[in-house]
């Protein structure tokens, strides 16, 4: 009940993976957990300035991408093929009532889910805090595990 | 049953899909009384199971589902 705690990494920025920190993080919020999601790497894709609708997947490397027809892995790499199955993956998601990312985001923050993203991969990346959508906090490896001691629920998507 | 179940609220989350219902039965929730009834309309299959899973984990209580092919109605009390 009341008082329970979860946190999240964010490590990957591909439309596909950022849903489940994303859902399971509002989801908690509804059932009245605390919830703090901290953006690593490639995680930070999702929370950089007007970014969160522009996630893409790409059919490279992924067997289980699900296409109307089967596509060799040649073909995958053309340049066009990246374009093709974020739009298909958008509309399957769009056709089965399923929020976008960034209406996702929205709720996220209109839940009161704290975000924070990991300082020293934007050193790395070359993101400034300003590249950042609103309402961020950031930090490093012990802010999380400040609140992950606490929490009753962890993981590293 | 449900016809004598008194409903303070209707919310409508038919054609969403997971999360949303969840999301949007507990702001409805959130804006009604103790012990007040909201009821909620899913289409959503897996809202079958996370109704319920929400409620025992918020403590609200769900006192009567209607199944119709494709419909979930759930009756829910605000504690």
């Amino acid at each position: 009940m009341a008082g329970k705690k979860m946190t999240i990494i964010a490590s990957k920025g591909t439309l596909d993976m950022a849903y489940p920190p994303l859902i399971l993080a509002t989801t908690a919020a509804a059932m009245d957990m605390e919830v703090t999601i901290f953006f690593t790497f490639y995680g930070l894709e999702i929370i950089r300035k007007q970014n969160a609708e522009k996630l893409k997947i790409s059919p490279l490397g992924n067997p289980a991408m699900p296409m109307p027809v089967p596509i060799p892995a040649l073909v995958a790499a053309l340049p066009s093929m990246q374009a093709i199955a974020t739009s298909m993956m958008k509309s399957m998601f769009k056709k089965h009532g399923v929020a976008s990312i960034g209406q996702l985001l929205d709720l996220a923050k209109e839940s009161g889910i704290k975000l924070i993203a990991c300082q020293m991969s934007m050193d790395v990346m070359g993101i400034k805090q300003e590249d950042i959508v609103e309402g961020v906090e950031f930090g490093g490896a012990a802010t999380w595990m400040d609140v992950a001691a606490d929490s009753q629920v962890n993981l590293f998507v | 049953m449900a016809d004598e179940i008194k409903v303070n609220q209707t919310l409508d989350a038919k054609g969403m899909n997971c999360p949303i219902p969840i999301l949007k039965t507990k702001r409805a929730l959130d804006g009604m009384a103790k012990d007040q009834i909201l009821k909620v309309l899913t289409t959503d299959p897996g809202s079958q199971k996370d109704m319920p899973a929400w409620a025992n984990r918020t403590g609200n209580v769900i006192l009567h589902v209607d199944q119709a092919p494709g419909l979930f109605t759930f009756y829910i009390q605000k504690t």
